[in-house]
């Protein structure tokens, strides 16, 4: 489903990913560990064209990804839950939800009961402004909202962080229903490793930039991914 | 008694011209934040419109149904055109910006001085609109003014339904509040501000065609209203429409008010008001309306 190769990331002069060979599949959930800093969030931003990588090539579903503009890859079907969640603050949990219309054709431009299923704070809460909510609904709602468009890809940066353990769980357990689903791929970027850890398929663990080591559950020890993400 | 009412209807008046003057900009600048100086340079341009349309249409009432919507079209381009050209590269470059569109304001001035000369054109209005609603001895007011009025409140329920009711107006709060993000949800930013941007001069052109009818049609006319509008916008409170409404009606009275007692001296006036805006501004940074709350980054 999706693959780089080689990817690097550069921020005005300074390289921050080092060819990164990276690969996730429909049905699992890929895991990229790694402490802070080493490029996790930048890694998600090549995925989704919110910062273009330098080098190395990207290909979705076996298209090759150039570089498009974050929307064309939106509409290719990337869905990114960015780290700080990035809710339109002025706008209402319906209205926030409604933005993802955007990838949709005219007659598919509802939301779908399913949504509220999975959250359903986020129907008591409908009309409420986005920026009113407290941190974890405020994360219920960014990824609510990038389920909207039926994404084959699903981008979760951080979703536990600073979140209470009841909503993580639940978090937890709306992964692990997409996962079972099938429709989509799913990268997770996260630190806090149990939670990682009870729902990974497949790990990446980042090491200054550079995948330090990776594999499926089934190939790793516990043992060692934690010894490789503890600094 | 008779003349209060006078004078409040005066006022009013007063305060929906300036809520028509302003209210592209409280798109431009207010939702978008775009300083742009060029704004009375559209409202000029619709005017002219309106002007060219009557040399070709001479039923008044057929030209001004004409003018309405083509202004719109003329400013609308012309608002694309300066967004595409200039005022994309300088997003968040709010210095550059007002010098930028300082410069293309004043090349718009001198291209209508050569187009059109230096004397003032009329763009008359049709006679059904001339009379005046006669309540007494005292208080009238023309019907020009009521239509001025009409048009104004068309507008704010037209812009209000377009912002919070229309696909676009989503896409446009999207992009507005977080680009970046607005993208990431399929959106296309650069569309979007075009757009707006259009929408906004746009609506400065049809405001040209209305004040046009009671004001000369000059190279000089966007001049006059450009710190009017600015003042309206920061004082209602960027960021909505609500807010352009309360500051226009604010400023509209405000200079009534002065001019009464003070009847013989406008650059007084002008002076009084421009020191009591800025102590307004003093004690509500943030306008009349002011956004509240957690959302708006208290
Ligand atoms: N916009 C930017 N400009 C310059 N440098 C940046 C920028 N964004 C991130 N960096 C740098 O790139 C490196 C990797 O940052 P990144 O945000 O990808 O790390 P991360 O693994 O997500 O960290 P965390 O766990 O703290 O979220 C850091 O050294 C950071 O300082
Ligand atoms: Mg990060």
């Amino acid at each position: 489903m999706l693959q780089t190769k080689d990817l690097t990331l550069h921020y005005s002069g300074s390289q921050i990913l080092y060819g990164i060979d990276m690969a996730a599949e429909r049905g699992q959930v890929t895991c990229v560990m790694g402490t802070n800093g080493v490029g996790k969030t930048s890694l998600l931003k090549a995925l989704s064209g919110t910062h273009h990588r330098s080098g190395g090539s990207y290909t979705l579903d076996g298209e090759a990804i150039a570089k498009p503009p974050a929307h064309a890859l939106a509409r290719k079907g990337v869905a990114y839950v960015p780290q700080g969640r990035d809710i339109f603050p002025l706008m209402t949990v319906r209205e926030n939800l409604e933005t993802g219309f955007a990838c949709l054709p005219r007659e598919e431009r509802f939301v779908p009961e399913q949504i509220f299923e999975l959250f359903p704070v986020l129907k008591e809460m409908e009309g409420r402004r986005g920026g009113d909510l407290s941190g974890g609904q405020q994360q219920q709602l960014a990824i609510g909202r990038a389920l909207i468009a039926q994404p084959k890809l699903l981008l979760l940066d951080e979703p536990t962080e600073g979140i209470q353990p009841n909503i993580i769980q639940q978090i937890g357990r709306v992964i692990e229903y997409l996962r079972d689903e099938g429709k989509m791929a799913i990268v997770l970027v996260e630190q806090y490793f149990e939670f990682a850890y009870g729902l990974a398929d497949e790990f990446f663990v980042l090491t200054r930039g550079a995948v330090s080591l990776s594999g499926s559950k089934a190939s790793l020890t516990k043992e060692e991914v934690m010894a490789s993400v503890s600094v | 008694m008779n003349q209060a009412l006078d004078l409040g209807l005066d006022a009013l008046s007063l305060a929906s011209i300036y809520f028509l003057a302003a209210i592209g900009l409280a798109i431009t600048f207010g939702v978008m934040g775009v300083i742009n100086m060029a704004h009375g340079e559209f409202i000029m341009m619709g005017a002219y419109t309106g002007y060219v349309v009557q040399q070709v249409v001479p039923d008044y009432t057929l030209s001004i149904i004409i003018a309405l919507p083509l202004a719109f079209a003329v400013t609308f381009a012309a608002g694309v055109a300066m967004e595409r050209l200039v005022i994309r590269h300088l997003y968040h470059r709010p210095l550059e910006t007002l010098l930028a569109t300082f410069g293309i304001s004043v090349a718009l001035q001198q291209i209508a001085k050569n187009i059109f000369g230096t004397q003032a054109r009329p763009l008359t209005s049709p006679a059904w609109l001339d009379g005046a609603w006669v309540l007494n001895d005292v208080v009238s007011i023309s019907y020009i003014r009521i239509a001025i009025f009409v048009l104004a409140l068309i507008f704010l329920t037209l812009l209000l339904f377009v912002l919070n009711r229309t696909r676009l107006g989503l896409e446009v709060r999207a992009v507005t509040q977080n680009p970046r993000m607005a993208a990431s949800m399929g959106i296309n930013p650069d569309r979007i501000n075009m757009l707006t941007f259009g929408l906004g001069s746009g609506i400065a052109g049809i405001a040209g065609v209305a004040i046009g009818l009671f004001a000369k049609v000059t190279s000089e006319l966007g001049s006059d209203y450009i710190v009017q509008s600015f003042m309206t916008v920061v004082v209602g409170g960027v960021g909505n429409i609500w807010g352009t409404l309360a500051g226009a009606t604010l400023i509209g009275f405000l200079q009534k008010g002065i001019e009464f007692f003070n009847p013989s001296n406008t650059l007084a006036a002008q002076t009084y008001m421009i020191i009591f805006i800025i102590i307004f501004i003093q004690f509500r940074p943030r306008g009349i309306i002011a956004l509240k709350g957690r959302a708006a980054g208290d």
